[in-house]
Parts: C-alpha cells; structure tokens; sequence
C-alpha cells in the first residue's frame, strides 16, 4: 500500500481541502480521512502540511473555523468554505483542469 | 496582538488534541496516531511563521540581548540615554513652543478663513501696518464681497475708567463692532454677546473672563448689571468662556462701537478689521477688492493714496503682534535645537561605533553560529532603538519640566490662546525624533557591522591594525561634522549676545538710573476743558514733589523709551509749504513740564529749556531733538526759527518759535523688538498743549521705589478719588522688559550652543581615545624604537588638532551662509562679526586641545614592553 503514496503536488492540497469542504464544514481529521478515502488511500495528507494549510488557507479568508461537537460528542474545530473559498475553489479547478490536458498533451504523443 | 497571540497558540494545542481523540476513536492507537501525526512542534513553528507570531518573538529576543549587552556597559550607556535626553528633550519642548504659537489652529470656527487687514504705508520700506480708516472698514462691510463678514475692534486708546465701589481703576475696554463675536463664531459663557439692537442704546459691554473672575468676584448672575465706565452707566450683555482670547491679551472688556463712539463720529481714525472670507475666495482676490474700495473711498484725499489695506491670514498677524520676530525666533531656535540633536545622535552613533570596535569578535562569533547579516543588523537597529526610546522618555520628561520653568517664567509674549502643552501632537514629535535618531545613530554602526569581514574580524579580535582605518575615517568625520556645528550654533548664539549686551548698553540718551515714573490718567469726561486738566497735572506733580525724600519731579506725555504717540506733519516758515503728497506725518510730538529734560537726564544742546513764563497766553515755544534738527535743518541754526504741526482737521495751528536743542532720547519701534530708534521729536511746554488724557509723571527719589510708592499713590488718590491711581514703575524695570525678549532668545541658544560644544568636545575624545587603544602597540613600538614622548604627543595632538581644524573651516564657510537669516535678530553686529567668530573659533580650538591633550598624555604613559607583550 505504501508504494501507492503519492506526495501531492505544491498548492494541490490546498485545492483538495476547498473541494472536500465543499459538501460541509468538517474538522481537520475529517478533512484529512476524506481526501485518503476518496482517492481510496493513494492521497495520504500529512498532518505537517494539513494544519499549516488549514492555517494559511483561514489566513486567505478562504476557510472560516468554529469549534463545534462532533457526533460523538467530541470538541472539534470545524473549517467552512467561504464565498471568497469558493471562488477560489473553481479558478483552482479550472487551473488544474489546465495542468492536467496539458501534461496529457505532453505525455499522448 | 500579544493577547491574540496567546489565544491562537492554546486554539492550535486544542486543535492538535482534538486529532489525537478523534484518531483514538477510529481505533487507532494513541501512539500510532502521535507518530502519524509527526513533529509537533514542527507545526506550531510553521503555524506562529504563518500568523506572523515570529517576528514580535524574534524582536522580544533581539530586545533581550541588546538590553544584556547595554547593561554590560552601564556608562556608556548611561550616557549615549543621557545625550539622546537632552537633544530629544530641547527639541521636543521648542517644538511644543513652536506648535502651540505657530501650528495648532486658533481657537475660533474654520480659523482657516479668518484674516486681519492692515493699512500699509506706500512710502515706509520696512513693514508697516497700520488701523484700517473706520471710513476704509465701513465700505468694506457695506460693499465688498469676499467676505462672509467684517469686523473691527481695536486696542488704540481703549483705556477707561471703571467706579467700583469709590475706587477707580483703569480697564482695557476694546470697541467692537457688533458683529465681532459671530465672525470668530465663539458663544459666550454667560448671557450673550452683541446684537443689533444694542446700537441704540448708550452702552453694552461683554466681559472677558479673567475680569469677570478676578476684578468682579465672579457673579453668576452679570448679564443684566451695570457697571459705570467714564461715569457712563453700561449694561453688560454676557461673558465670554475662559478659553476666549483675543489680541490683546490684557482686554477686560469689549465695548460695542455705537454710532456716538469717537471713532465713529471721527471715521478716518483707525479700528482694526478682521474677517471671515468666503470659501473659495483667495486672499489675493480679497485685497484687490479691498484696494479698489479704499481708493473709491479716499478719492479726493492724500491720505487715499499713501496707504493701501493689506490681508493677511489671522493667525500669521496674532504672531507678529505678540511679537515681531517671534516668528524668526521660534525658527532659528528650532533649527539650532535639531543641529544640537544632530550632534547628539552623531555623538552616540560613534559611541556604538566604538562598542562594535571592541565587540567585533562577539559579532564575528555570532555569524559563524549562523546568524545572518540582516539578524545582525537588526540586533545593532534594536540597541539604537532601545537607547533612543530611553532617551525619547527621558527627554520628554525634561521637556515637560523645562516648559513648566517657560510658563513660570514667562519671558515671552505669545499670541493670544495659544496654550504650551506636552500634548499629543508634542508627543508623537518626540516619538518621531526617537525613531529618528534611532536610524541616524544606529544605521551607521549597522552597515559597517554587516560589511565587516567575518574572517578579519575573527582573527584580530581586540588587536586592531590599519585594515581599520576606513572605520576610523567614518568616525572622524562625525567628529568634522560635529565640530562644523557646534562652530555654527556658537557664533550665532555669540551674535546674539552680542546684540543683548549692545542693545542693553546702548546710550539712551537719558538716564534710567534711579528713574521712576507713574501714569497719570483722566476720563475725559471728567476734565473736558485743558485748563482743568492742566491744573490736576500740576498738583498731582506738586503732590509728590512735596513727599520727603522725592527729589525731582516732571511730566511729560510720552515716556523715553516707548513709542511715540502722535505722528504728524511739519511745516517750516519760509520754506515752500511741501505738497500734500509728501506731508509725511514724520515727527513724533510730546509735551513736556519744564522741569523734564533735567530730571530725566536728557542733555540741552542749545538754546534754552521750557521755563514757568511759557505759559498758554505767552508766544508759542517748542523744542526740538538733535534728529529733527538735523532732518530739517542741516547745517543751520534751528533756534528761533518758525514751524508749524500740519493737521488736516486744524489747518490754523498756531506757529511755534524753536528755542532750544535737546539730545535724543531713544525709542522703541512698533516692527522691531530689539531696535532703538531717533525719531525727530517736537517738544510743546505742556502748559501751552495740555489736552493729552493722559500723561506719565516722573520723579527722582533719594529713598527706594518700595518706599515712596504707596505715599505717591495715597497723595494722587487724595486729589480725586474718582481718578484711578498707576502703579509706580521704574525705568530700569521698563528697560529690563525691553531685553527680556532678547537676552531669553540669547541664553537658549547659547545653552544649546554650550550643549554642542561639550558633545563635540566628548566626541572628539572618543575618537582619540579610541586612536591610542588602537594604535598602543605602534605607539610602543615606536617608542621602544626611540620616540621621544613628546614625538608621541605630537602624533595624538596632530590627529585631533587637525580634525578640529577642518571643523572650524566647514563651520567658518557655513556660518557664511546661514547668520544672514539671524540679520532680522541682531542689534549693532553684522552677521558676519569678525570679533564674534574669532571669539568661537578659539574657544573651539581650546576646548578641542583639551579634549587632545588627555588621550596624547595616555599615549605617553604606554609602556613599550607591556604594549608589545599585550598582544
């Protein structure tokens, strides 16, 4: 399963984040077990990058943060998307929409 | 911010515990989870980074090492805090001077738009502003229209006499148009100010609020009362708030100008006229205005075209009616105080300069632990900063104390509201200088720091050789730099006390010397007719002249030293009556008892003195001053020649025969504090022109001011109680107020001036003692080698002797330049006085071997065998 890891690309993450807080406010465990759940366990976050990137992406006014109960009755702080964060999501998206047919392009000879 | 930071640092442990708990949940073990989740500490670290929690931690650090290296050095430190102090401190306070008189805004609404209106005479070169013609201020109110309004109050002979309860007192009551009040848009305190219903009634006054306070007692309930001015009942219609000033400052009350007031009745007499103009309207604009207007009101008068009005921004003129040069003054003394910093943060500047010679192995160690050259830099700003911000609270502290001393002493007048504070803008000032010389003390040091060559420095750390000398040549010319100002702030401190001592010492032309005087006053109303007013002048003067111990009495209506009342026209028999353009109102007059010129001490050059047979039925007499004679008679005999006081309003003035010459008594003159002047004066006997209201009576005593003065009041009061009684003066005093102005200007800047040289005196050691530190082990060579010691001497001397040199020179060439400003400040120097400068180039040149000759003797104490084996 390790041989599977890959590391994510500089900036990816932050996209990943914006995209998993799209369906709801989550906490950063959460945040991070759906990015390695929907990528079935290829995209594993470090938590060295994932708090420092929650940080800098609350910085940005992308992400807002509230401490909340979990379901299991559990002290967390919850991340949300803000309307700043979801502009920010698409222009990333389309971006990497870019990135992606154009490394296609380079490597579809 | 460090509450802040606190918070989000416990947040992020919090958020970092909650992973843990809900990674346990999941099944993961606690410990698994606390490896999965890696450096912890990492995290946090990139976290502060993010947040910008670093910066204020590093600088937290970089205080803590420059306070521990500070206090390593108490008395260097103590020092550069103390320099810093003193130069933060005495600018800070002239600033506060300088804020309070030239910067803060008046205190009156949209001060902005407010201007005063002067008259100038076309044929005066200097400055010259006169009282607007009332007839001159009514078409401008009637017809201008630049201006939102127009107002006039005047202070020319507003003095009245206010009966209280028996007792008559003389009150400054300034006639004032109604409108006065709205212009400057300020609500009185109690009751309300002029409206224009009060034109039809004989009297209205509204009070200032000292008079009210100190003379009435304070009642609240004024408004309504009457007080009796001139035996006229006058109603008082309010009192204006204490914070209420207007020019000048000694006004008890304004009177409404009603259409019976004399200026009224006699409308080419001046008021003066301030205004509100309209926004948008230029000051330029509003003069031209102003000149059409004057001249379509004076057209067929001569008087028309000798004067033009002038406007002028308010503010500027309450400046220059405290005082003439308060403004210059206020500037120079500025500038001198920020060169006195100058050289205060030059002086620390090589100070640390100095601590990086001796630290440069802790610095080179530093670096090669991995600190980088910005780090280094903001460690040596850091030092500089805590210094200056020890200074800046220092000096503040000074400059709160020494404004306490300036209000205590009060050697100056300011204009009138204009309040001297450590406030806030003061404040922010002085936070402003602190930051300042912070960069200019500490950036120097810095940049030399971080350009320093690691591996030199590691290498001959304490040992010093001549890959130092570009340190050195940075250092030495701080010193130029402060010997070239210090050289600068003596001379002219110098000039300015040397125009004190001129002007305090200048011949008078009278002697002041045991000289006393008391002001003789009437209402008008009282004395309508000369003869009555004579004969009350007469035995007011026989009254004192009867108390024992009083020697010598006169009168006369206008003292020595003052100005001179009246300015008119002469005309001389025989000669072709000049045209009425050039009836120049030149000569002062006065009238004078018999007994004036000797007790005054004023020498009779020629013919005779008034004597008891002039009298108002015998032949018109006048005497003439050495000035008017020599105007309008060079190199002839005046005596017995005939001249006339040209006056519009009495064509048919009697003509006067000259019988005698007296010396000239000086004067002071309205546009220059520190000036004396000869104006040509006519002398009438006060027998033939008695209608003066008032007049100042003269004496002489044997016994002291303190002893004879309450006699002197008792016997005046005795005559009428319903005349108010002067207080005794005497001409020294009158004459100390004169040079109070100056000599204070003169001892600040020579204080600063003495704070400069010491600091560059200091400087100028440092860098020789720090020449022979360096240079101990050549200086030992050079003796083992066979040096004499006076050869040694030499060396050090020649350095510091030449530094001072080219200081000299620099300040020589630049005082060259920059006196010339001071020339509106000086009395009988140039601004160039050679005497003067050679004065502060060998007091320079002696203090700055003093500040040689202790290094060079420690240089010829170093022991060859000790200098060598030291390294």
């Amino acid at each position: 399963m390790a041989e599977k890891r890959i590391d994510l690309l500089q900036g990816t993450l932050d996209m990943l984040i914006l995209r998993t807080l799209q369906w709801g406010a989550q906490h950063g465990y959460g945040i991070g077990q759906t990015i390695r759940a929907q990528s079935s366990d290829v995209l594993q976050v470090e938590t060295g990058s994932l708090y420092p990137a929650l940080h800098r992406l609350e910085k940005h006014g992308w992400v807002t943060s509230e401490w909340k109960q979990t379901e299991s009755n559990q002290r967390a702080k919850y991340y949300k998307l803000t309307a700043a964060g979801k502009k920010q999501l698409v222009a990333e998206h389309a971006r990497w929409e870019q990135l992606v047919a154009a490394i296609a392009g380079v490597m579809k000879p | 911010m460090i509450f802040g930071k606190g918070r989000r640092e416990r947040e992020l442990d919090e958020e970092i515990q909650a992973h843990f708990r809900l990674a346990e949940q999941d099944g993961h073990s606690a410990e698994s989870a606390r490896r999965d989740f890696g450096n912890v500490t990492l995290i946090k670290e990139t976290a502060r980074e993010l947040w910008g929690w670093a910066s204020i931690e590093r600088l937290v650090e970089d205080m803590r090492i420059a306070l521990r290296s500070l206090s390593r050095t108490p008395g260097t430190t103590a020092t550069m805090i103390l320099t810093l102090a003193l130069g933060i401190g005495a600018s800070t306070a002239i600033f506060s001077i300088v804020d309070g008189v030239l910067l803060r805004p008046l205190p009156y609404k949209d001060p902005g738009r407010l201007v005063a209106v002067w008259n100038r005479d076309v044929h005066e070169r200097g400055p010259s502003k006169l009282f607007t013609p009332y007839r001159d201020f009514e078409a401008f109110q009637k017809n201008s229209r630049s201006f939102e309004s127009i107002a006039a109050t005047t202070w020319g002979g507003g003095f009245k006499i206010l009966n209280r309860a028996g007792e008559a007192t003389s009150v400054l009551a300034a006639p004032t148009s109604v409108n006065f009040f709205s212009l400057l848009g300020v609500a009185p305190a109690i009751g309300r100010t002029f409206v224009h219903e009060d034109l039809n009634r004989a009297c209205t006054v509204v009070l200032a609020h000292k008079f009210w306070q100190s003379v009435l007692g304070g009642p609240a309930d004024i408004a309504g009362r009457v007080l009796t001015l001139d035996n006229q009942p006058c109603t008082v219609a309010g009192v204006m708030p204490a914070a209420f000033a207007f020019y000048p400052d000694a006004t008890s009350m304004w009177l409404l100008l009603t259409p019976d007031n004399p200026i009224v009745r006699q409308p080419d007499r001046g008021i003066g006229t301030f205004a509100r103009l309209k926004p948008g309207v230029s000051i330029a604009t509003a003069q031209r205005e102003l000149q059409r207007l004057h001249i379509q009101v004076y057209e067929h008068d001569w008087r028309g075209a000798r004067t033009e009005p002038m406007v002028y921004p308010l503010q500027q003129e309450f400046v220059w009616l405290a005082s003439r040069n308060l403004r210059l003054t206020l500037l120079v003394l500025f500038a001198a105080v920020n060169l006195v910093l100058l050289i205060a943060c030059v002086n620390v500047a090589s100070l640390l300069l100095g601590r990086f010679v001796v630290r440069g192995k802790e610095f080179a160690i530093r670096t090669a632990l991995g600190s980088g050259r910005v780090r280094l830099l903001r460690l040596l700003l850091t030092e500089s900063l805590v210094l200056a911000a020890a200074g800046g609270v220092i000096g503040t502290l000074l400059a709160s104390a020494a404004l306490r001393y300036f209000r205590y002493a009060n050697p100056v007048e300011l204009p009138p509201g204009s309040t001297i504070a450590v406030d806030f803008p003061v404040l922010a000032f002085a936070g402003i200088l602190a930051l300042f010389t912070t960069l200019l003390a500490g950036f120097i040091p810095a940049w030399r720091a971080s350009a320093s060559d690691l591996h030199q420095a590691l290498k001959a750390a304490g040992r010093t050789s001549s890959a130092d000398a570009g340190r050195n040549r940075v250092t030495e010319s701080l010193v130029v730099a402060e010997v070239t100002l210090s050289l600068l702030l003596m001379a002219g401190a110098g000039l300015m006390i040397g125009s004190v001592a001129r002007f305090g010492s200048a011949p008078l032309g009278f002697s002041p010397e045991g000289l006393m005087t008391i002001g003789l006053s009437l209402p008008p109303s009282a004395h309508a007719d000369e003869m009555r007013k004579l004969r009350f002048y007469d035995q007011a003067a026989q009254a004192v002249a009867s108390i024992p111990g009083v020697e010598s009495v006169a009168l006369t209506a206008s003292l020595p030293m003052r100005g001179i009342q009246g300015m008119n026209a002469l005309v001389i028999d025989g000669r072709p009556t000049r045209n009425s353009g050039s009836k120049v109102p030149d000569v002062g007059l006065s009238s004078v008892s018999p007994g004036y010129f000797p007790v005054a001490g004023i020498q009779l050059k020629r013919g005779r003195n008034f004597n008891a047979y002039d009298r108002a039925e015998s032949q018109p007499v006048a005497i003439i001053n050495a000035a008017l004679a020599s105007r309008f008679f060079p190199g002839e005999d005046p005596l017995g020649k005939r001249v006339r006081v040209a006056d519009a309003k009495e064509p048919d003035n009697p003509w006067l025969t000259i019988v005698g010459v007296v010396a000239d008594e000086k004067r002071s003159t309205l546009y220059d504090e520190m000036a004396w002047v000869d104006t040509p004066t006519l002398y009438w006997p006060l027998s033939q022109h008695g209608f003066w209201d008032s007049v100042n009576l003269i004496f002489r005593a044997k016994k002291g001011q303190s002893q004879v003065a309450g006699e002197i009041q008792r016997r005046i009061q005795a005559l009428d109680p319903g005349f108010p009684v002067g207080k005794v003066d005497s001409m020294q005093h009158i004459l100390e107020e004169y040079l109070a102005y100056p000599r204070f200007r003169a001892a600040l800047l020579a204080s600063f001036s003495a704070l400069a040289l010491i600091l560059a005196v200091v400087g100028l050691y440092g860098v020789l003692a720090q020449l022979v530190t360096q240079r101990r082990r050549e200086i030992g060579i050079r003796m083992a080698l066979g040096a004499a010691r006076s050869d040694v001497v030499r060396m050090v001397a020649r350095r510091g002797m030449r530094l001072a040199a080219i200081g000299i020179v620099l300040g020589l060439i630049s005082v060259w330049g920059l006196t010339r400003l001071l020339t509106a400040l000086l009395y009988g120097v140039s601004a160039t006085d050679p005497a003067t400068l050679a004065f502060a180039t060998l007091a320079l040149l002696a203090a700055a071997a003093v500040a040689t000759c202790l290094p060079a003797r420690r240089a010829t104490r170093v022991d060859p065998m000790i200098a060598l084996r030291y390294e």
